[in-house]
């Protein structure tokens, strides 16, 4: 009665579907004339009765759970389900729970086997399926993660370090020759002295032949004589980048690892070496070398490449965020440096911070530059001068180098952002004493600070100060938490998103200001009512909830959240950037699939619970 | 009978394609039809065809034929109406019958019935416009209020079909009409619920 054009809807979606866009065009009409179409809305805590039926998703998403309730997997249009109850019965006891309103096409079991007989490629193609559901199910019963593409240097140093093998360790007072014999033996370039467990020190071959041989020491003499005592050390969850970055610095080759206090190895430069192939530290490297502000510029042309590498890679947005704030930091610091050669050194201790987006380290591609100077003391006028210039020198050169200037005038070159430590300390004060709604707009931006060049022990008092006082100001909390939460998650009643309106982002989704901004806000608070130096959103969320600030559950839907928020930008960011458009924090949600839009409405109504506590807990409903 | 759960009861979606709003005047270019039974709509049994237009079509059809598509070709391929009206009713009868925008599609049924001489069997009918037309809140924004086909579809999360093709639409109907019966009406709905909450005014 219908033929291949009536159903060509069906048919259409058939042919972009495993494993029906294998057959031939006519089979798949066959196909479709077998297909029988359900309507399943959303219930995300009640499991759908499966029929011994083979389940096709037109749209909306399931999720796929083992019998004791952990998630396998998440599916999406194009996806398949219920073909292990067909094949076997389901001995595993595998759940499916609809998370979004869903079309589904089913085919009966009958007909799945007669196409199954009819053609072989399918049949293989839900052996193939039913016996991957059942891997993920082992899987997830043997605690196993998915293993994740590794890459570059965002490996944990813990990953890298030969788990099983004890550190290579003898006692501080083991005679020299001993300790170099036993370096010998097990092909080491440095032994750690432990005393205990305590790390007490480290030798290096280059110790033994600068401090040994060529002093002509006694052989016998005990082994912390020639060490490094008090040596840098790496903590283990720390990333390879880390590592390299302390090494540079301190221009040592060997760290301890350090795990709770324990020592668990050692990590070498050629560890290292081993570890990468195309790393952002030639990008950090070449940085430093520049000699010339238009040369230094021309080396941002490289960062998207870098970026798009990682969103390939699924690196995650925190470690991307790191690495990034760490270009960030290399960009300001050559500045400093270059305008320094003009200017001459600086006449007193200073150091250079930076707000918002580079002092979490959550920057992206659109990230503007937000900096501000702290002084040791009050500077006379020709001491001024000297700070305006450098800031007028840094500001422009870094807008060169790809971070626009700041909107909102937040940059060292305003006169009001060069502060001595006492008059920071002031401002601060004043920001929480007095906070107001207005003030708060503009000022919770100065609450996320970091030290990028100079001399950090300048803004420790300042901070100190600050986070004694923020825990206990109710008021000012009061105030934060309505601010934070004047922005609501994008969830519509009527529509899926509710999209900006007006201007060129009509029918876009905001994910900057209703997305990561609004966890941003949230950790931020709670941090700073608890007290927390963290400056990171995913780093204050985990001592939040450390400190027992945030219930974990909250914290780790928040940072789940931000993740996939963040990520979404990012990999949006660095498609345009490919396509030559200018980056920006908006998404279409028409383009989105079924599948992520359910991930994104999870990641939206997580938002709005954690804003709804905060006000709770810290607004107490006065007029929240 | 009435207690029974809605989903025992058949039901036969159809759209037609028209020439006009009038049915003293209008035409019945061609239909599309899929059926639910079991509470689920069955592709084996969706249908569609052309009509073979008669000489009393004269040119006010042509500027909305050239709109559905169907061209001069098509038509002379189709069927007789009277034919496949009679076999449908037939069919159909005991059918609780389904459209989007029931008065239109019934007022051309019922006037080809009195020009062909077939007995118009009162079908029951359910119409998913009207539906939604009472579910909606007053204080809808007039965006939204929308009741076109694919603006009440996009609301319960259902995919675009291709537009003036009759049997996309009725297919297009049949799933909104199980988008609201099983997240509006209840799973559980008695046929008797699902007739109250369909009723027309």
């Amino acid at each position: 009665m219908s033929n291949a054009d009536d159903l060509k809807d069906v048919i259409d979606f058939l042919a972009e579907t495993l494993p029906f866009s294998a057959l031939p065009a006519d089979s798949r009409l066959e196909v479709a004339q077998k297909l029988s179409v359900d309507y399943i809305p959303r219930h995300a805590n009640q499991p759908l009765a499966l029929a011994p039926t083979l389940y096709i998703i037109r749209t909306g998403a399931f999720e796929l759970r083992s019998a004791d309730g952990e998630l396998l997997d998440r599916l999406g249009e194009h996806d398949l389900f219920g073909i292990n109850t067909l094949l076997n019965g389901n001995p595993e006891g595998l759940t499916v729970y609809p998370i979004e309103d869903a079309l589904v096409y089913k085919l009966s079991a009958d007909s799945v086997k007669a196409f199954s007989a009819q053609f072989e490629p399918m049949g293989d193609f839900f052996q193939q399926v039913s016996s991957q559901r059942n891997r993920l199910n082992r899987l997830a019963r043997n605690r196993q993660a998915k293993p994740k593409l590794e890459t570059q240097l965002t490996q944990s140093v813990r990953d890298v370090i030969t788990a099983d093998a004890a550190p290579v360790a003898c006692s501080p007072g083991t005679p020299i020759q001993q300790a170099a014999q036993l370096m010998r033996d097990q092909r080491v370039s440095s032994l750690m002295l432990l005393d205990g467990d305590t790390l007490g020190g480290i030798v290096t071959d280059r110790d033994i032949r600068n401090r040994v041989v060529a002093e002509g020491l006694d052989l016998q003499l005990p082994v912390a004589k020639i060490a490094t005592t008090d040596p840098i050390f790496i903590d283990a969850g720390a990333l390879l980048f880390d590592a390299q970055k302390m090494m540079s610095q301190h221009r040592v080759h060997h760290l301890p690892v350090m795990e709770q206090g324990r020592v668990i190895g050692m990590i070498t430069a050629t560890d290292l070496v081993r570890a990468q192939q195309v790393s952002p530290l030639f990008l950090i490297d070449d940085i430093q070398r520049q000699h010339d502000l238009d040369s230094l510029a021309e080396l941002r042309h490289r960062v998207p490449a870098l970026i798009h590498n990682w969103v390939q890679a699924d690196i995650s947005p925190v470690e991307m965020g790191r690495v990034l704030a760490a270009i960030g930091d290399a960009f300001v610091q050559r500045c400093i440096a270059l305008a320094q050669q003009e200017l001459g050194e600086a006449p007193m201790r200073f150091a250079w911070l930076a707000f918002g987006s580079q002092a979490r380290m959550d920057q992206t591609f659109a990230s503007d530059q937000d900096n501000a100077l702290i002084l040791e003391r009050e500077p006379n006028q020709p001491e001024a001068d000297y700070f305006r210039h450098l800031a007028n020198w840094v500001c422009p050169a870094l807008a060169k180098c790809g971070y626009v200037l700041c909107p909102g005038d937040i940059m060292a070159s305003n006169p009001n952002w060069r502060m001595s430590v006492a008059g920071w300390q002031a401002r601060f004060n004043e920001w929480i004493d007095e906070a107001s709604p207005k003030s708060l707009l503009n000022s919770s931006i100065f609450f996320d600070l970091r030290v990028i060049d100079g001399d950090a022990d300048l803004l420790t008092p300042v901070q100190k100060n600050l986070l004694a006082r923020t825990p206990k100001a109710d008021l000012f909390l009061a105030l934060m938490t309505q601010t934070a939460v004047r922005n609501r998650p994008p969830l519509g009643f009527f529509r899926r998103f509710v999209v900006e309106s007006g201007g060129a982002h009509e029918d876009a989704l905001d994910l900057k200001h209703r997305g990561v901004a609004l966890i941003n806000d949230l950790a931020r608070i709670h941090a700073l009512a608890g007290g927390i130096s963290a400056v990171g959103t995913h780093a204050r969320l985990q001592a939040a909830m450390d400190a027992g600030v945030l219930e974990a559950d909250v914290a780790h839907s928040l940072m789940e959240a931000w993740h996939l928020i963040a990520a979404l930008r990012i990999e949006e960011q660095s498609e345009a950037v490919r396509r030559g458009e200018t980056p920006t924090s908006f998404l279409d949600p028409d383009a989105l699939s079924p599948l992520t839009r359910a991930h994104l409405k999870d990641a939206f109504g997580t938002i709005q619970e954690a804003q709804q506590m905060a006000l709770q807990r810290y607004a107490r409903g006065q007029y929240g | 009978m009435a207690k029974a759960v809605w989903s025992e009861r058949r039901f036969w979606v159809l759209d037609l394609e028209l020439t006009g709003l009038d049915s003293s005047e209008g035409h019945i270019l061609s239909a599309g039809w899929v059926a639910i039974e079991g509470g689920e709509i069955q592709l084996s049994q969706a249908g569609h065809c052309l009509f073979r237009q008669s000489a009393l079509m004269g040119d006010d059809v042509l500027d909305s034929a050239h709109l559905h598509h169907i061209t001069d070709q098509q038509r002379e391929d189709g069927v007789e109406l009277s034919g496949w009206l009679a076999q449908a009713i037939d069919e159909h009868a005991d059918d609780l019958w389904v459209f989007h925008h029931a008065p239109l599609d019934s007022a051309f049924l019922q006037e080809s019935c009195r020009r062909f001489q077939l007995k118009w069997p009162k079908p029951q009918t359910l119409d998913t416009m009207a539906f939604e037309h009472r579910r909606l809140p007053r204080d809808v924004p007039p965006g939204y209020r929308d009741l076109t086909l694919n603006a009440c579809r996009r609301r319960y999360g259902l995919p675009v079909y291709r537009a003036h093709h009759a049997l996309s639409d009725a297919l297009g109907t049949a799933e909104l009409l199980l988008a609201q019966i099983r997240s509006r009406v209840g799973p559980q709905a008695s046929q008797r619920d699902l007739l109250r909450a369909y009723r027309t005014r």
